[in-house]
């Protein structure tokens, strides 16, 4: 376990340090599961509490040395990351708890929460431990008596004789499609505290049908993602249209699962790269049109490769002094790094249907919202019907602002 | 020479299994095999290397996903 971290965890521990930076809770990504009535609260907690593959998860640390690279490392005893919250209102943690910080939990942390005789169940975690499909494993992990598997996937290395010809072609790409009038919702100087909030588009299954046909039409064949970030740009155009300040472009990243099928699993670490998308006001005008531009970017960036060299970018990024690589990513956008945040989880039936033994009724993934851009959209889809999720800080979103946009991005996606 | 529909239909089930590691019926549903937007550009390119042609593969429509078959129909089209 003692280790560097990987390229796209020391990413992420790159944009942790950032949003500490900021005022911020951190990069924590966070899971809600309801498990609906007649549920022990307690005895939850008591089960978490006593899994062995929670406690291991527990023990887990970064260990900063510099000028080394940050390392994983294990605590030889495991801390309490159960919480037990009897009679307290679970909406409420949506928007209004979610600053909290990971404290003494370490990168960890469960919350059972018990109101009018629901159960939820919150789990949050350092996004540098894991990403979305990372959460997956240790959820399936749960009550199997122990993780017998690798922790970690092998080394990832940049061995290759071309590894910086990728990272420079990588550089090269990333930049090129960025810059300092990339179209922002940033508000800086609103004096709101620095708490993500978060709220929920649910749509029926009937509605996902309308949705889907929606795509097809707008010709999102190919990848339907493309026309659930082209409704969310244009939702986002639409707010600052309203501000009267229409951008030239919308520049947005989406990752991807860079895992290998049928691969050997692993508990921990981040496999991802990311797709970078560029819209002009012009592309923004309608759906059709924003899909289009953005099949075009996303063929583009798979026959060059991109996704394979950005990796070997995070891998480089890691040898770089953290204010040299922060300034790297700052300066092309002015510190706003992106328009939004976006990220399609594909369809959440992949969720374990249980958790920790009970069924589970809906489950939440509540992403972190760096803060710029300050908006974070998440889509998933579950028993057949589409899940949105949007985090936003409200210096990027005031109240009104979060109930048009959610209205409007609700109204684009159905193609109304 | 023309290529055949069965070679490549053949050629594209052999692809697929690689990133599956199971057996691919040609018609299998296609995003059931769990083959995403960028596994599927990943494997226009592998066609286009073995046959050396270019294919516009932003246009591949929701019908030209179903299965084996039809995409390796709209790949012939575009091979031939």
């Amino acid at each position: 376990m003692d280790r560097p971290l990987s390229g796209p965890d020391h990413f992420h521990w790159l944009v942790h340090r950032a949003m500490r930076k900021r005022g911020l809770a951190g990069n924590v990504s966070r899971m809600r599961f309801d498990l609906g009535p007649g549920v022990d609260a307690e005895a939850m907690a008591t089960v978490l509490r006593t899994d062995p593959v929670v406690q291991l998860v527990a023990r887990i640390r970064w260990r900063v040395r510099w000028p080394w690279l940050p390392r994983w490392c294990m605590l030889e005893h495991a801390p309490d990351i159960v919480h037990l919250h009897q009679e307290d209102d679970p909406e409420a943690w949506l928007t209004e708890r979610l600053g909290d910080r990971l404290g003494a939990e370490g990168l960890l942390r469960f919350d059972v929460l018990a109101a009018a005789g629901r159960t939820q169940v919150l789990v949050s975690f350092h996004h540098a431990l894991f990403d979305h499909q990372g959460m997956l494993n240790l959820l399936h992990a749960l009550g199997s008596g122990g993780w017998t598997g690798p922790m970690l996937p092998l080394e990832d290395r940049a061995a290759t004789a071309g590894a910086w010809r990728d990272v420079v072609a990588g550089a090269a790409q990333a930049f090129r499609t960025s810059g300092p009038r990339l179209g922002s919702l940033w508000v800086g100087d609103r004096a709101v505290p620095p708490v993500p909030r978060f709220r929920v588009l649910r749509f029926t299954a009937e509605e996902t049908a309308r949705i889907d046909d929606q795509a097809r039409s707008t010709g999102a064949a190919l990848a339907r993602s493309a026309h659930f970030m082209a409704a969310a740009a244009r939702a986002v155009n639409g707010v600052l249209d309203r501000r009267g300040s229409l951008p030239r472009y919308l520049w947005f990243s989406a990752p991807v699962d860079q895992r290998p099928r049928g691969g050997p699993g692993h508990l921990l670490t981040n496999v991802t790269s990311f797709l970078f998308f560029r819209l002009e006001q012009a592309q923004l005008r309608d759906t059709a049109t924003a899909v289009r531009g953005l099949n075009g970017q996303l063929v583009e960036q798979v026959r060059a490769r991109f996704p394979h060299r950005y990796r070997a970018l995070l891998r480089a990024f890691r040898h770089l002094p953290a204010w040299l690589s922060a300034a790297m990513v700052d300066l092309p956008s002015l510190g706003r790094w992106s328009s939004f945040g976006f990220s399609d989880l594909g369809d959440l039936d992949r969720m374990p249907t249980t958790f920790a033994g009970r069924p589970v009724l809906e489950v939440l993934h509540l992403p972190p919202v760096p803060a710029p851009p300050g908006l974070s959209v998440v889509v998933g889809r579950e028993r057949g019907a589409l899940l949105l999720v949007l985090g936003y800080d409200g210096r990027a979103l005031n109240e009104d602002e979060a109930d048009r946009f959610a209205s409007g991005l609700r109204g684009l996606l159905l193609g109304a | 020479m023309a290529v055949q529909r069965t070679e490549l239909v053949e050629v594209l089930r052999d692809l697929v299994k690689e990133r599956v590691a199971a057996p691919v019926a040609e018609d299998a549903d296609l995003a059931a095999l769990g083959l995403d937007s960028l596994s599927v550009i990943e494997l226009m390119m592998a066609v286009e290397d073995r046959f050396g042609a270019r294919i516009p593969v932003e246009g591949i429509g929701a019908d030209d996903l179903r299965d084996l078959r039809s995409l390796a129909a709209y790949a012939l089209r575009h091979i031939n």
